[in-house]
């Protein structure tokens, strides 16, 4: 009998392997999601306000990216600051990271996340985000 | 004009060179070391820290010395060079420029390379000699904290499953038509973004950085023992990477929590050497972490602590006292977990403070054996701490952070030896870290998935199991299922005992070539023990562990005894890669495309044999191509062969043999396919897609899938049996070198015993001290090895052989005729 058991699960385990996953109906939800450009453009109005946005987790790798005027461009509060970036656009993140990603480690292909977290601003008036959460994303890709 | 020019020029480089040495032949009272890694996006504040080290300078007293790496792309100012000078820092007062003279440029230098850690630590000493050494490791820095990628690495591992329908279709022989190892082809994924943890400095040019293991290891080489090893980092301050540091350095000094960007302030820790040039290394380490928190004064989450690294070991070994005392007692595991909740914890959660928590658990546990443990604890903490910083948001904190995470954020590799470091494997830190999970309600007990023993199919089954070694694990669910697998290296009779909580039953299987064979069970009713006596010949076995319709989350215990030892053994075990269904193929897509399938083998070493491949079709996509790919294979460290530009003779399943090779591999490995950009095989992996390089192109369905596939790679490997006998061996035996023939003549062997997985450097040393041969290796697992020397170019005469692996040397020795 446990033998049937035992063949059940091995066989459930199997099927499980070879099914297609379930589309993700996260392609809508990113777009109710409040815009990095938005925030870019007029960020007082945000000020203290817990945002909602997808983008990208690029770790420590600022190099190739676009601050927005009036916006950190270095680490505005610790050396484990790490950079969110949405079509270019790079907003550094401060008190927390995704935990299943490393920024010491960021494979070229930069994870994309919804990242939900308080707009924030230092002394200098220079506007960047205080981590609260964030979630991977994964979207189909169109068909090649 | 050009011959004076030149002699002018030569005229002052002899003065340079003279003032060098000049400096170099007065014994300062310390040398001030900073290893300033700024190829990353901490550029900006590697300048004003140079800045500030420039308030002060280096006098006779005080030589500070720089290494510094800087990156295109974030500060443009001083010159925006971008390669790597090493510096004697002299005072001027202008806080944006440096002036100090380059002593030396290096070119662009990976400073995530142990290596060169090592020379830096070599130049520096040699030529600012000193009484006393400090060297500060500036950058990044994750302390030891859970690895994202090593769990996507995990994850995909787990995705892994052996299949018992090995090709029944006709075989091929790949045809290799040439070798390419050119620019085009992709990194290591296993180096870049798969690679296993690293912790400090962290090189964006090189995308690398180094682990404590190669921190300690770069100290030891160099030769010297250092009175303070300090991170200029966040996250440092953590008895894993104090613990590692033992052998190597007198103090170590670092911050639980995270660092601001600006990091120390260099120009008042100087300031106050420069004042007092005589102070002891205990009063300097005080005055690093005085100052940090003075500059950081009213900042609530700020901390610093400068610790004593003899006295870290003392409280490793109270810890491991108290870890005893729980667990003997078994009792209070709710305890233990709420206690964790209470305790302060950083940015990075799973870091908690360890006085804190033995406080808590004082308040919380009425035991005077975990008690008196738990005290002892904090009173080891506070006599190896020499002076602690917290802000207001740690009032708690004294100065030693632990990695205690909750059961659903556990990293399993941590307690499994993955990352090489001492701590967990010399104290029974990770066992009870496992009770709490099991045990405890807060500690993250419940249905969380099986962190702790991903052994949930054949390929990641535990093992192999060591003889007479109970296991202890434990069911997560009514649909779980734990695997073991087991290596019997002579016929004899084995038994399989399982101590049960509840109703789980046990079975046994046999690998039997490239299937999975049912032996016997024990399906014993109720908390009755299972066991499973019998007669084995030499193989590969898996024992199972099922519930029954029984409770889960409670702790069941396997051993395995009588497993027989046969040290002349071979086996050989197919490790499978595939779901079976024919219906997932996927195309290549572009340029850069590859297939990468991950393969955790029983023992290591082994050696790998054979790739197989299945290829529905050449040219599936209709391109044109001949079906002619790229071969590769990898391990964390490096590829294991060049790849391969290969050209199928036909469809079906294909062989690449590495047979004649002696291509060896030492845990988890990679084995793919790489699309060359012209030719089309109908099996792909979308590595350049900007989507997470997860998606499969589902031919018949015409759509593209997640995390799905048939991955027709098998690998083939052969291994000698490391089993009970062998393993034994090693745990007992101290590390051990040995250097044969000797006297030796044109070769040398260096036959050594590693107890852990790690780096290991090889040297040949001359009567002079001076390193003549030397041979780096990374990753070699625990047991018994052996490599060559070619020490035909040698003149005859006494040499020193030497091996240096995490933070330990050992050395004899040898004569060459």
């Amino acid at each position: 009998m446990k033998w049937i058991v035992l063949s059940f699960i091995a066989l459930v385990m199997s099927i499980s392997c070879c099914k297609s996953p379930q589309k993700s109906s996260l392609v809508q939800e990113v777009k109710n999601q409040a815009k990095l450009p938005e925030l870019t453009k007029n960020p007082e109005s945000f000020m203290g306000d817990t945002l909602e946005i997808a983008g990208r987790f690029k770790g420590y790798l600022a190099s190739d990216c676009t601050f927005p005027e009036n916006f950190c461009s270095r680490a505005p509060e610790t050396r484990s600051d790490w950079v969110f970036n949405e079509n270019g656009i790079c907003i550094y993140v401060t008190g927390g990271k995704p935990a299943e990603f490393t920024a010491l480690e960021v494979p070229e292909t930069h994870p994309l996340i919804m990242l939900k977290a308080r707009v924030s601003k230092n002394s200098g008036n220079l506007v960047y985000l205080t981590y609260i959460s964030a979630q991977t994303i994964k979207l189909p890709l169109p068909k090649k | 004009m050009r011959k004076t020019f030149l002699f002018f020029l030569a005229a002052l480089l002899f003065l340079l060179n003279i003032n060098q040495k000049q400096i170099s032949a007065q014994n300062a009272k310390w040398t001030f070391m900073v290893y300033l890694g700024a190829d990353c996006d901490l550029e900006p504040f590697g300048i004003i820290d140079f800045n500030e080290m420039e308030s002060v300078g280096s006098t006779t007293d005080i030589q500070i010395v720089v290494q510094m790496d800087r990156i295109p792309g974030y500060d443009n100012s001083n010159g925006n060079w971008t390669d790597t000078r090493r510096f004697r820092v002299v005072q001027d007062n202008n806080t944006n420029t440096i002036s100090s003279p380059v002593l030396e440029n290096l070119g662009e230098v990976n400073m995530g390379d142990p290596q060169e850690l090592k020379n830096f630590i070599v130049w520096a000493t040699a030529n600012f000699p000193a009484q006393h050494y400090a060297l500060v490791l500036w950058n990044h820095g994750g302390g030891w904290q859970k690895d994202g990628n090593r769990s996507k690495f995990s994850d995909l591992l787990k995705n892994i499953q052996q299949n018992q329908n090995y090709p029944g279709d006709q075989v091929h022989k790949v045809q290799v038509t040439g070798s390419s190892s050119g620019a085009d082809f992709p990194t290591n994924p296993f180096l870049n973004g798969f690679g296993p943890f690293r912790d400090v400095v962290f090189d964006q040019t090189n995308n690398d950085h180094l682990g404590n293991v190669e921190i300690a290891t770069a100290i030891a080489i160099s030769g010297k023992t250092l009175d303070i090893v300090a991170f200029d980092a966040c996250l440092m301050g953590m008895i894993e990477n104090s613990y590692q540091l033992r052998n190597v350095a007198q103090i170590m000094i670092g911050s639980e929590e995270t660092e601001p960007g600006d990091g120390w302030p260099y120009h008042t820790i100087l300031a106050d050497l420069k004042n007092n040039p005589g102070m002891s290394a205990e009063n300097l380490a005080t005055t690093i972490v005085n100052k940090y928190g003075a500059s950081y004064a009213g900042e609530p989450k700020i901390t610093q602590s400068a610790v004593r690294i003899p006295q870290m070991v003392t409280v490793t070994q109270k810890l491991d006292v108290f870890c005893n005392a729980v667990l003997d007692n078994n009792q209070v595991w709710n305890q233990v977990s709420q206690a964790r909740e209470n305790t302060e914890k950083f940015t990075v959660p799973e870091h908690r403070d360890l006085s804190h928590f033995m406080k808590n658990i004082k308040q919380l546990v009425n035991n005077n054996t975990i008690n008196t443990a738990a005290t002892d604890v904090i009173s080891a903490v506070n006599d190896a701490v020499i002076q602690n910083y917290v802000g207001s948001g740690f009032p708690e904190s004294k100065g030693v952070a632990i990695y205690f995470p909750d059961k659903s954020n556990y990293n399993s590799g941590y307690g499994l030896g993955n990352y090489n470091i001492d701590f967990p494997a010399d104290t029974k830190w990770v066992d009870f870290l496992q009770a709490t999970f099991n045990g405890g309600s807060g500690g993250g007990g419940g249905s969380t998935p099986d962190d702790y023993e991903p052994n949930d199919v054949w390929a990641l089954a535990y093992g192999p199991v060591e003889n007479n070694a109970p296991i202890s694990s434990y069911m997560t669910s009514q649909s779980d299922i734990d695997m073991f697998r087991i290596l019997n290296g002579s016929q004899s009779q084995v038994t399989i005992d399982l101590a049960v909580p509840a109703d789980y039953d046990l079975y046994l299987f046999e690998l039997n070539g490239y299937e999975m064979e049912y032996l016997t069970g024990s399906e014993n009713s109720g908390t009755s023990p299972e066991q499973i006596v019998v007669n084995l010949p030499p193989g590969v076995y898996y024992a199972i562990v099922l519930p029954y319709d029984a409770p889960v989350n409670q702790p069941y215990q396997l051993t395995v005894s009588g497993l027989g030892y046969d040290p002349e053994a071979i086996y050989s075990a197919t490790l499978a890669f595939d779901f079976g269904d024919p219906e997932y193929q996927a195309y290549y897509s572009g340029a850069g495309d590859a297939i990468v399938c991950l393969f955790d083998p029983p023992v290591a070493p082994a050696k790998l044999d054979k790739i197989w491949l299945n290829l529905q079709s050449i040219d599936g996509a209709q391109t044109g191509g001949n079906g002619a790919f790229y071969i590769f294979s990898f391990d964390y460290y490096d590829f294991l062969f060049d790849p391969e530009y290969v050209t199928p003779p036909d469809t079906g399943w294909l062989y690449y043999d590495l047979s004649g090779t002696q291509t060896y591999v030492y845990g988890a490995f990679a084995v793919g396919m790489m699309y060359d950009g012209e030719n089309t095989p109908a099996i792909g992996y979308d590595q350049i897609s900007s989507f997470g390089n997860n998606l499969y192109y589902i031919a018949q369905e015409e759509t593209w899938n997640e995390d799905e596939g048939t991955y027709f790679i098998r690998a083939e490997i052969r291994f000698a049996n490391p089993t009970s006998g062998e393993e034994e061996t090693m745990m007992v035996e101290p590390l051990m070198l040995s250097c044969y023939p000797n006297p030796a003549k044109d070769w040398l062997s260096l036959k050594f015993n590693l107890l852990n997985r790690g780096d290991v450097s090889l040297e040949l040393l001359d009567a002079t001290g001076k390193t003549v041969i030397q041979k780096q290796v990374c990753g070699i697992s625990r047991g018994i090895h052996e490599m060559n020397l070619d020490a035909s170019s040698l003149p005859p005469g006494l040499y020193i052989c030497r091996m240096l692996t995490g933070g330990k040397s050992l050395q004899s020795k040898v004569i060459i005729k």
